[in-house]
């Protein structure tokens, strides 16, 4: 029971909020304008009872290496990034044959025009980030990979190779 | 004794004169020789220095095409008549195309980057429903992706304004020189520098026709007269340069003078800058290369180099046609032409492209960022002599969109203000970048963009009033601690100081709510929640956040930061919400991304440089909660220019006692900041909704990008929530808000939905029952 409730506290808060909603229970309620606060006074809490039924609680959606997901919680289908354009896959092609020639930032700019055609495709995003693992650009290395992990939720082959890139350049 | 000694001093005398006159004739030899020595030097050192200075060319983003590309043959065309292609049906060859409704067949021109040269290619472009269906070569071969050459924007020129675009011989189109030859200088090839049948041809001609008809110095005595600037019509100086033409013309060829003459020669002006040389004048006049041109362009340009004021096309287009006619006669004539093209070059109109002005100073601002990103690597002399090519993110059409909206917004804010007699005049600035690249695609630093002086979006620091909450709930979903569905107390506050001193921060219509929702309190930019938010998890920590985002230092933490006492510049919001767009990763805006020699060779890449500046699940449900700001809170207003449907997460900004007017936000494709205010600093009487945003949404609304789309993170979860309460909500029942929150969120049920509740009564029960729970 975290974050339902801040800088409220104590009999103050209960009042406001148990006004509000009372309140609530008598006028039709009109969710355009601010509700109203009215004090009212209010039976000195209770012990505690275990939470009502109808509270609807989420859950961590659950990491895949970890626990099994609980049944009753649906768990979005798997996503995967969607495949690079025709477009990007030719700069790609660029960029490898640059890489393979030790030219790297002849490399990188092929990638970077990909990125100004498909700046959320992760795959160039990681490509980026491998030549500049490769050229010993670690923190650069580093912060693409994060980029790339950013846009590979749900993707568990790219989230994979994103960990690996950032492993392999905070190592260094 | 006397006489003899008297003959003798006579004699002696008469010898003295003698020799004298002699060593003066020799002195005035000496003299002479040595002067003309002088002249060889300086003529020949001009002309073999032959280094001109050479502005950089600034050029803007080349369009990249390829199948999918949100693009209309309308965009398409607009580009390419832009970049001076011409239709098929006139022109021939690179720079060509030919389009039928939903195809373009487009012959480019090569062009060579810093990644390697982009040959000429001939595609044909298919379309379908507003994007590029198809791309292929003509043997049907599908092309991945096309190049265009990139849009020249300008210059960065010398104080003297001189410029040029230099051409080699091989650049240089035949009949130019042949034309040139014929018009200025017929016996060019035989003469050595001057032509006494010229200079008598010419006094003939003036005194019959009583004018200006003809010139008597050959291109070798006008080149000479360019090189000096000297326009005195002294005997002199006519000496002088007569002089300078033969000892040049013993020193080198015609063709490298004729080839010096075709990149020195004046042309045209253009506001403080000078046109010179046929390169550079056909693009000034034509907008095309010079290899492009044709007959009657070619023989315009030959026109005009008898007196580029006299003979201005664009002011004086009939004697100027007139002239270009007796040029297109005279090339006919000595067969530099046939007669035929003569009569069909004489047809055509004067095809002059744009105007003096605006190939002058193509958006001083942009040209500002630009100049100030490379002062760190280059000497402003490199950039104004050495031929650079500098390759930058402009995006002319989001340009020129931005600088028409922004003079519209501000001519319509003081058309409504003056019925309320308020204020001093009113200016703004604008930029627009990507979301997850640093490209600065549009910049206008106010509302005369053509005009150079201050740079508001450089350097109007300027208080960003509620731009900043953004940052202080990034800071409380950073700490764990809130959501966008957290309740938060809007109730007057009182904030220790120290020092005895307090702050009581009031909301903007001086009411208050009680317990709302994270987001409706960022959404309709409540201070009292904001406030209580940042002080709860720190004013220090916000400070740093701000900084991680887009400062490079970070503002004083101070209570009063929080509702956006910190003065930031245009640039520098922009690098904030960058930021955000980009997922919490930044990347430092950049105008330029690389540099070339005048011969094309690479020189400096600006790379693209990334970090991560926040917790990106956090951001990625801040920029969730930022859409409410258009959808329900202080934004609202923008709907009515936005297209249907269009999604965009943002902020408005106010600063104490109205004096600036901001909005920043993005849809999926762009980051847009407006700052409406006055340069005086005087109240505007404007709000950050009813000054910047509605230039924001107009000019926003013109873009086409597509809407804002979340990106999935990591233990966030979709949660629908009654936006007013924060209780939870479905279809019918409240105003149901769903953004992605942390995994693990609870939101208050609320008793008049759903089913289970069998009374009022036992909702309330239940209502108590919740929050019991909750506090204790």
């Amino acid at each position: 029971m975290v974050a339902g409730l801040v800088e409220l506290s104590g009999r103050r808060a209960m009042a406001v909020l148990a006004g509000t909603l009372l309140l609530a229970g008598c006028v039709p309620p009109d969710f355009g304008k601010p509700a109203p606060t009215i004090r009212t006074p209010v039976p000195a809490p209770a012990p505690a009872p275990a939470p009502p039924a109808q509270v609807a609680v989420i859950r961590p959606v659950p990491d895949i290496a970890e626990a099994p997901p609980a049944p009753a919680e649906p768990i979005p289908p798997p996503r995967t990034a969607p495949p690079v354009s025709s477009a990007s896959q030719a700069l790609l092609t660029q960029s490898r044959g640059h890489q393979a020639a030790g030219h790297y930032e002849q490399a990188a700019a092929s990638v970077e025009r990909a990125l100004r055609i498909e700046p959320r495709q992760p795959v160039l995003w990681l490509e980026l980030g491998n030549i500049r693992l490769l050229e010993g650009d670690f923190a650069q290395a580093e912060g693409l990979g994060r980029k790339a992990l950013s846009l590979s939720t749900g993707d568990a082959a790219l989230t994979a190779k994103a960990e690996q890139l950032i492993a392999a350049a905070k190592k260094r | 004794m006397a006489r003899k000694s008297r003959r003798g001093l006579r004699k002696y005398l008469s010898r003295q004169v003698l020799v004298g006159l002699g060593l003066a004739a020799g002195l005035l030899v000496a003299i002479l020789v040595g002067y003309i020595a002088t002249l060889d030097r300086q003529i020949v050192r001009q002309f073999e220095g032959r280094r001109w200075d050479l502005p950089a060319q600034v050029y803007a983003r080349p369009l990249e095409i390829y199948a999918g590309l949100r693009l209309t043959p309308d965009d398409l065309q607009r580009e390419l008549a832009a970049l001076g292609y011409g239709s098929a049906k006139t022109t021939e060859g690179q720079g060509s195309f030919s389009r039928s409704s939903q195809r373009m067949a487009v012959h480019t021109r090569p062009f060579q980057f810093w990644d390697g040269p982009e040959p000429a290619r001939r595609v044909i472009v298919n379309f379908s429903a507003g994007t590029i269906g198809s791309l292929s070569d003509l043997g049907g071969q599908d092309v991945p992706l096309l190049r265009l050459d990139p849009p020249f924007i300008g210059n960065i020129f010398t104080s003297h304004g001189e410029d040029r675009i230099v051409l080699g011989p091989d650049a240089v189109p035949a009949m130019l020189l042949a034309g040139l030859k014929v018009v200025e200088d017929r016996d060019f090839d035989k003469h050595r520098g001057v032509s006494l049948r010229a200079i008598a041809r010419a006094m003939w001609a003036n005194v019959r026709a009583g004018g200006i008809e003809q010139g008597g110095s050959t291109l070798t005595q006008q080149l000479v007269r360019s090189y000096f600037l000297d326009n005195s019509r002294t005997i002199t100086r006519k000496l002088r340069e007569a002089l300078m033409s033969v000892l040049l013309e013993l020193h080198f060829e015609k063709a490298d003078i004729l080839n010096a003459y075709v990149n020195e020669i004046y042309l045209g002006q253009a506001g403080d800058r000078a046109i010179h040389g046929f390169g550079l004048a056909s693009q000034f006049y034509f907008g095309r290369p010079l290899a492009e041109l044709q007959s009657q362009d070619i023989a315009l340009l030959i026109a005009v180099v008898r007196g580029p004021s006299y003979y201005d096309p664009r002011r004086h287009p009939v004697r100027t046609r007139a002239r270009r006619d007796m040029v297109l006669d005279l090339m006919a004539e000595f067969g530099v032409i046939d007669a035929d093209e003569a009569v069909r070059a004489k047809r055509k109109d004067l095809d002059v492209k744009g105007t003096a002005s605006n190939f002058a100073s193509y958006n001083p601002t942009f040209m500002d960022l630009v100049r100030r990103e490379l002062r760190a690597d280059y000497k402003e002399d490199d950039l104004q002599t050495a031929g650079l090519k500098i390759m930058t993110t402009l995006d002319p059409r989001l340009q020129e969109l931005a600088e028409r909206r922004l003079a519209e917004g501000l001519t319509e804010l003081e058309r409504n203000r003056k019925k309320r007699k308020a204020g001093s005049e009113l200016d703004g600035a604008i930029i627009i970048t990507g979301t997850q690249t640093p490209d600065v695609v549009a910049i206008v630093g106010g509302r005369n963009a053509r005009l150079k002086g201050f740079n508001r979006a450089l350097d109007a620091k300027r208080p960003i009033g509620s731009l900043v909450k953004p940052v202080v709930y990034l800071a409380g979903f950073e700490s764990g601690r809130y959501t966008a569905a957290t309740l938060i107390e809007d109730a007057p506050l009182t904030v220790q100081l120290g020092g005895g001193r307090t702050w009581s921060p009031q909301n903007y219509d001086k009411a208050y709510r009680g317990p709302v929702p994270a987001v409706r309190a960022l959404a309709e930019s409540l201070n009292t929640p904001t406030v209580r938010l940042g002080m709860d998890v720190g004013p220090k920590r916000v400070a740093i956040l701000l900084q991680g985002l887009g400062l490079d230092e970070a503002p004083r933490a101070l209570p009063s930061m929080l509702l956006g006492a910190v003065a930031m510049a245009p640039i520098e919001v922009a690098q904030v919400y960058n930021s955000l767009a980009n997922g919490g990763f930044r990347s430092p805006l950049k105008a330029v991304r690389a540099v070339l020699d005048a011969d094309g060779k690479p020189l400096e890449r600006y790379q693209l440089k990334i970090n991560r500046a926040a917790d990106p699940a956090a951001v990625q449900e801040l920029n969730a909660t930022l859409t409410q700001v258009v959808a329900r809170g202080t934004g609202r207003v923008a709907r009515s220019w936005l297209p249907p449907g269009l999604v965009v997460a943002g902020k408005t900004g106010t600063s104490d006692d109205l004096r600036d007017s901001w909005f920043a936000g993005f849809t999926n494709d762009h980051v847009t900041v407006v700052w409406v205010g006055a340069d005086d600093n005087s109240p505007t009487g404007l709000t950050g909704a009813s000054g910047a945003l509605p230039v924001w949404a107009r000019l926003v609304a013109g873009y086409g990008d597509a809407g804002y789309e979340p990106t999935p993170a990591p233990g966030l979860t979709d949660v629908p929530f009654d936006f007013a309460t924060g209780m939870m909500a479905e279809a019918g029942c409240g105003d149901p808000v769903t953004l992605p929150l942390p995994a693990g969120t609870v939101v208050p049920p609320n008793p008049l939905c759903g089913s289970g509740f069998d009374s009022l009564e036992g909702a309330a029960e239940q209502g108590m029952q919740w929050l019991r729970g909750l506090l204790n």
